[in-house]
């Protein structure tokens, strides 16, 4: 061995300045490979893992195109022509390795190598596939002979394949389109995922790339002759119903925005005032509330304005809890508050007892002989709860929640932010907490006035056996509820060196108003207030009125809702859905959305919007040089863009852009799904997300339509300055409307960058 | 007291034919039909459970005879998990474009297995069985658009339709050869029958079980099922592909006149349980895992039978019946039930050799209420060994945790414990099923022994953490390459490009 490697090292020394111009010859190749297949890679958009389902324009890669066109090129993914065998063998294959490749907690026993990155243990294990080889000499030698580097390889299989220099990029874009859910998978690996800087990233595109043109060269060699068929046909009456519905609701929603007049008589002091995330979910709500006395509501993204990261304290997981536009900045954990330290004790017993015993079973089914006399032993048990569970399921939810609630009683949390000398990583320093309050307040236009009490209302939802719960999560905190984010903000909010602090930067809290955290349940409408998270209360009478007020408005909005949902008892009914196993459409979801409304909430308070749009509450008096206009188009609106489109166009292809039927939904690694037997990795919304039934969609595919209150030479500067905002304004991915406040008119934006008067009465 | 149990019976029968009936005339009110047919199939369900506890076997019906308690048992097995699956299925596929036809077929399919596990005419028999199996056919091919949905039928069509062959050729030679049609008269004098004919008949049978329970080698169509709704795939595990043991155990006394067939059914059985359990170990997807699940766990029971355990396999269906059907309709929780790797603090032989304990603490609880001899090895030493083991791994994942006196002595009671639990459910079953326990049926030969000393070295290779090890060298993965492409689906029926895929 020894002697082996000296000769290659005094070969290579006898042929050094050679070496050096091909070692630079080799890394220049690799560079160019690399920045080929990341342009080829460009109009993959990134799938998230289930657990933070994050809503994303599935033609994301071609919004630098108009809508029209970015919809004709998009049938690449819809053709439902004959296939190759070739492809079926090569995806097959593909889909293969990748689900064991990807695979995050399902399987015992791991892809061996796996940790050494994708292309390097598809090195170790491909000369043992006889699926691959399929036992010819030739094809064994060729995957014996392969490069160590994924980009040599890519080279290699283009070569082999008689692909010709300029036809590469083309070629591996088609390639990449072959399978767009693992490979947006890829997309999302390599350049979303947060991970901490000790952890390797497992997977590179080339490497994605590399192992399918390999698999390309033994199962389809004769790639390069196939062509992708698109029927140019669908985009026409696709275009037309779009349309149709476009119209149709802007007429009507700014026909009722103009028909009201905008400022209303000044309230005296109220008793609440209400921060809801700009979700359409809360809008109804919000609406419901207001219609049981002196509160005030705002919309403001969930996340509420500082990025974090939560370690949450009964998971001991950490979530990334902001846009994934952003990154965390801050650690914060979640403690119980001190109020518990009786339960505390009961708590890490009752836990210890759950894990163990949860440890024991998995092992005792997640092994070799064991799981026969497992089943046989518990059998009975599991016979005896899913009947339970068939006849009386609210019994059985309220008793295994008793049960539960016994063993391990849940404690109240609190965020815990203070930085410690302990560790440097967590929590922000004072500076930073009054920083964060000012940009959030001054966002929300919450600069005065301040109630008794004020809410900050994270969301999140409450589903049974469903893959897409996090999908029904707040978007704005990465897929995740975002009751810490709510419980940190009025924390910070509560200090009296915060409050001191704003005071010096003009914002005046007057002593006596009192910040809370809640968490409004979207699929019941249940508003959760964490009272103990808070110093006590100064206003108990306030807090009391508000619970029973919140409690009628989810009574009101279960009601508004029930038609929807085609349920004729909606309070029980709605609870039901929430916990019943085999409930494929809990709630609505985003479904429906239409419009997103930069404006102070006095503007749509008269209007019944029927849970179709974003609020977003902006004052425009208060932001002389537009600056948190610009942060609000060029984030939330953003946001607001990717659920937009992701609704779109799961209605409009549900197989091609939507994961298809709950129904015959295969979860695979825990991170994905595929459908039966397996698939593409199915990203996008279920079927049962945005359609009535089989034929009906419920959903009703339209463009965002963004409606901002402000002077419009105000909105254009910031289109001028926002390259973002002229790809999607004048490529009319979202429609843009402005009411200018000085005529009262509303001015919609052409594609021209001109500003056309709307006439509502045309 | 009898009319109440003609009453009873009468509603078992009449619930899934009336079911059937009201999502035919359903018309537009496919919902409401569908809770009425849900109703109806609970009524029957308890009827079945007020006839086992009544616990009398009824002699009225010329047709169907033989209502003995296992077919009762059985009966209320299949209307169970038919009345979870319907009602589960209400709101679960709600919307869909089949709707009606989805619950007729459901009906339908409760009544022809129900008519399976009561018939005594051997030719009824055979045609319900049939019958359930082209039922189940259809039921997987829901979405009769989506191509690979349809192969997924096709091949199980094709797979099972051999095995209802062989059925029915064995009951054809046995019927022609015994001069009557009626099981329960066939087999109360076996012996009669001429040799080369009974073990013909007894060849076939094993066959079609061997099909049914998707053994190896036949179990290609049902790891390649999974592009059935979540519902189907529940009636089909906890249900159909039980047919292969409830053939063995009706079929009991014929086959224990040919131990050579049930020796090979037993090594078959073996085959497929270690298969099943290592390739349910490597799969990365929920429904997938479950399916080599299902192999393994009916191979189980095929060892079972093979070692003439006839009782413990009906246990062991009904019991694996009620989980499997419950794991996959939770299948959609696969992503929060995410599994977390236990941390390991004590590994190696030390605390293995020690959790030995709790598997002689387990052996005893179970030995302790099924009334068995610890010191005898007979083919009851099989449910011992593996009751051991099970006790040992539960001894043994608190050992690794903690090594310390507490803990030992927490794992020896839980191991006591646990072998009582396992005890009771397999002889509950037995007690029902009194002429199914048949003692020393089958004799404890190497070939069983051997078996289990596999069993036991794969245990404790895997606990030794040798997979591991193994992986790194070439031979793990050439290991690992082949077991999984041995357990894909048929290529057939996977959706490799999306646009294949329909609704």
């Amino acid at each position: 061995m020894t002697t082996a490697k000296n000769t290659v090292q005094t070969s290579a020394t006898a042929k050094e300045p050679n070496k050096a111009v091909s070692s630079y010859a080799v890394k220049n190749q690799t560079l160019a490979i690399q920045a080929m297949v990341q342009n080829a890679g460009k109009f993959l958009a990134p799938v998230w893992p289930l657990e933070t389902f994050i809503a994303c324009n599935p033609l994301q890669g071609f919004e630098s195109m108009r809508f029209e066109e970015a919809l004709a090129h998009g049938q690449v993914f819809q053709a439902r022509t004959v296939h190759h065998d070739g492809l079926l063998a090569v995806n097959t294959q593909l889909i293969k390795w990748c689900s064991s490749f990807f695979d995050v907690g399902q399987s015992s026993i791991e892809m061996p190598h796996r940790e050494e990155g994708f292309y390097p243990s598809f090195l170790k294990l491909a000369v043992f596939d006889r699926q691959l080889h399929q036992n010819k000499s030739e094809a064994k030698a060729f995957l014996i002979d392969l490069p160590e580097s994924a980009e040599e390889a890519i080279v290699l299989c283009l070569q082999d394949l008689g692909i010709p220099e300029i036809k590469r990029e083309a070629f591996i874009t088609q390639t990449l389109m072959y399978l767009p859910g693992w490979g947006g998978f890829v997309k999302w690996k390599t350049d979303w995922q947060n991970i901490s800087a000790e952890e390797q990233r497992s997977i590179t595109l080339a490497d994605f790339i590399a192992v399918r043109l390999v698999m390309t060269c033994l199962l389809w060699p004769e790639a390069a002759k196939a062509a992708v068929t698109t029927d140019g046909l669908r985009v026409q009456s696709m275009m037309t119903t779009i349309k149709t519905n476009e119209q149709r609701y802007k007429t009507r929603l700014l026909g009722e925005l103009l028909a009201y007049p905008h400022m209303l008589a000044p309230k005296p002091r109220t008793d609440a005032q209400l921060v809801f995330c700009i979700d359409v979910r809360s809008e109804p709500f919000r609406r419901a509330l207001e219609a049981e006395g002196n509160y005030e509501t705002f919309g403001f993204a969930g996340f509420f304005g500082i990025p974090v990261r939560v370690h949450e304290f009964e998971s001991k997981k950490a979530k990334d809890c902001c846009p994934v536009l952003l990154k965390p900045r801050y650690d914060v954990r979640e403690v119980p508050v001190a109020a518990n330290d009786m339960m505390l004790d009961r708590y890490y017993q009752g836990k210890a007892m759950v894990d163990a015993g949860q440890r024991l079973f998995n092992q005792l089914k997640h092994n070799i002989s064991t799981p026969f006399a497992l089943v046989e032993s518990t059998g009975l048990w599991y016979g005896a709860g899913m009947l339970l569970k068939t006849i009386a399921p609210d019994l059985t939810h309220k008793t295994s929640r008793w049960l539960k609630n016994r063993v391990m009683p849940s404690l109240s949390t609190q965020a815990a932010f203070e930085p410690s000398a302990r560790d440097a990583t967590f929590g922000m320093s004072l500076k930073e907490q009054i920083a964060y309050a000012e940009t959030v307040l001054r966002l929300i236009g919450l600069t005065q006035g301040f109630g008794k009490l004020v809410v900050f209302c994270g969301h999140g939802s409450a589903t049974e056996n469903n893959p897409y719960a996090s999908a029904l999560d707040c978007g704005a905190c990465g897929g995740n509820h975002g009751g810490m984010n709510a419980k940190l903000l009025a924390a910070i909010l509560n200090k009296s060196d915060v409050k001191q602090g704003l005071e010096e930067v003009g914002i005046h809290i007057p002593l006596d108003t009192q910040f809370l955290g809640g968490l409004h349940n979207t699929t019941t409408d249940t508003v959760t207030l964490y009272t103990d998270a808070a110093p006590k209360p100064v206003y108990p009478q306030l807090i009391r009125q508000l619970t029973q007020n919140l409690e009628s408005a989810r009574l009101a909005a279960n009601k508004k809702r029930a038609p929807k949902l085609g349920s004729t008892n909606p309070e029980k009914d709605i609870t039901h859905r929430s916990q019943d196993w085999s409930e494929t459409r809990p709630e609505w979801g985003l479904a429906r959305n239409a419009a997103f409304i930069v404006a102070p909430r006095t503007m749509t308070q008269a209007i019944d919007l029927d849970g179709r749009c974003f609020l977003h509450s902006y004052r425009w008096e208060q932001d002389t040089d537009g600056s948190l206009l610009e942060i609000i188009l060029t984030a939330p609106m953003v946001v607001a863009e990717w659920i937009n489109t992701q609704y779109l166009f799961s209605t409009v292809d549900n197989v091609a852009f939507g994961s298809g039927s709950k129904i015959t939904h295969n979860v695979t690694g825990t991170m994905g799904v595929m459908q039966g037997n397996g698939s593409d990795l199915m990203h996008g919304l279920p079927l049962q997300s945005v359609m009535s039934d089989d034929q009906n969609a419920y959903h009703e595919p339209q463009r965002l339509l963004t409606v901002v209150h402000a002077p419009k030479d105000r909105v254009h500067a910031i289109i001028e300055k926002q390259t973002v905002l002229k790809t999607l304004f004048f490529n009319e991915w979202v429609h843009l409307v402005v009411i200018d406040p000085t005529d009262e008119q509303a001015w919609q934006l052409s594609t021209s960058g001109e500003w056309v008067l709307f006439n509502h009465k045309e | 007291m009898t009319t109440v149990m003609m009453i009873m019976c009468i509603t078992m029968l009449t619930g899934p034919l009336l079911a059937l009936l009201r999502q035919l005339l359903s018309g537009s009110h496919a919902k409401q039909a569908a809770r009425r047919s849900c109703q109806l199939i609970g009524l029957s369900f308890m009827s079945s459970i007020g006839m086992i506890c009544a616990f009398v076997p009824i002699q009225h019906f010329s047709l169907i005879d033989n209502t003995s308690r296992l077919n009762l048992l059985l009966c209320c097995l299949i209307l169970g998990v038919s009345f979870v699956v319907h009602r589960f299925s209400l709101r679960y596929m709600d919307g869909d474009r089949q709707y009606s036809r989805y619950f007729a077929l459901l009906a339908a399919l409760t009544f022809s297995a129900m008519v399976m596990a009561l018939a005594d005419h051997a030719l009824l028999f055979g045609a319900a069985w049939t019958t359930s199996n082209l039922l189940l056919v259809l039921l997987m091919v829901h979405k009769s658009q989506w191509v690979a949905a349809k192969n997924s039928g096709l091949l199980a069509l094709f797979t099972l339709l051999p095995g209802s062959v062989a059925l029915l050729l064995a009951l054809m030679i046995l019927g022609t050869v015994g001069h009557t049609y009626s099981i329960q008269e066939l087999l109360s004098n076996p012996e009669i029958l001429s040799e080369s004919a009974r073990f013909l008949a007894a060849s076939l049978i094993l066959v079609a079980g061997l099909i049914q329970s998707a053994l190896w080698p036949f179990h290609r169509w049902l790891i390649s099922s999974l592009n059935s709704p979540t519902p189907v795939s529940a009636l089909m595990h906890a249900g159909l592909v039980n047919g292969g043991g409830i053939l063995m155990v009706k079929f009991a006394p014929l086959m224990l006149l040919h131990p050579e067939v049930l020796t090979v059914l037993f090594i078959l059985g073996a085959i497929s349980a270690v298969m099943g359990t290592l390739w349910k170990l490597l799969q990365s997807d929920i429904k997938r895992m479950l399916a080599c699940s299902t192999m393994a766990q009916m191979g189980f029971m095929m060892m079972q039978c093979g070692l003439g355990l006839f009782a413990a396999a009906i246990a062991h269906l009904c019991w694996h019946g009620c989980f499997k059907a419950y794991l996959f309709l939770t299948s959609g929780s696969a992503v929060a039930q995410k599994k977390v790797k236990a941390e390991v603090h004590h590994s190696g032989l030390i605390p293995m050799v020690i959790a030995l304990t709790g598997g002689f603490a387990a052996m005893l609880g179970f030995a302790y209420i099924t009334q068995k001899n610890l010191l005898v090895v007979d083919a009851t030493t099989l449910t011992l060994f593996f009751a051991f083991i099970a006790g040992a791994q539960l001894m043994l994942s608190l050992l690794q945790q903690r090594l310390a006196l507490p803990q030992m002595l927490a794992g020896i009671s839980l191991a006591f414990l646990g072998g009582l639990m396992y005890g009771c459910s397999v002889h509950l079953i037995e007690w029902l099923l009194p002429q199914w326990t048949v003692a020393n049926a089958v004799a404890f030969t190497p070939i069983h022994g051997l078996t289990l000393t596999l069993f036991a070295f794969l245990w404790v290779a895997f606990n030794l953490g040798y997979h591991q090890k193994l992986a790194k060298t070439s031979l793990g993965a050439r290991l690992y390459m082949s077991m999984l492409n041995a357990s894909q689906p048929s290529p057939k029926t996977i959706t490799a490009v999306r646009t294949q895929y329909d609704y």
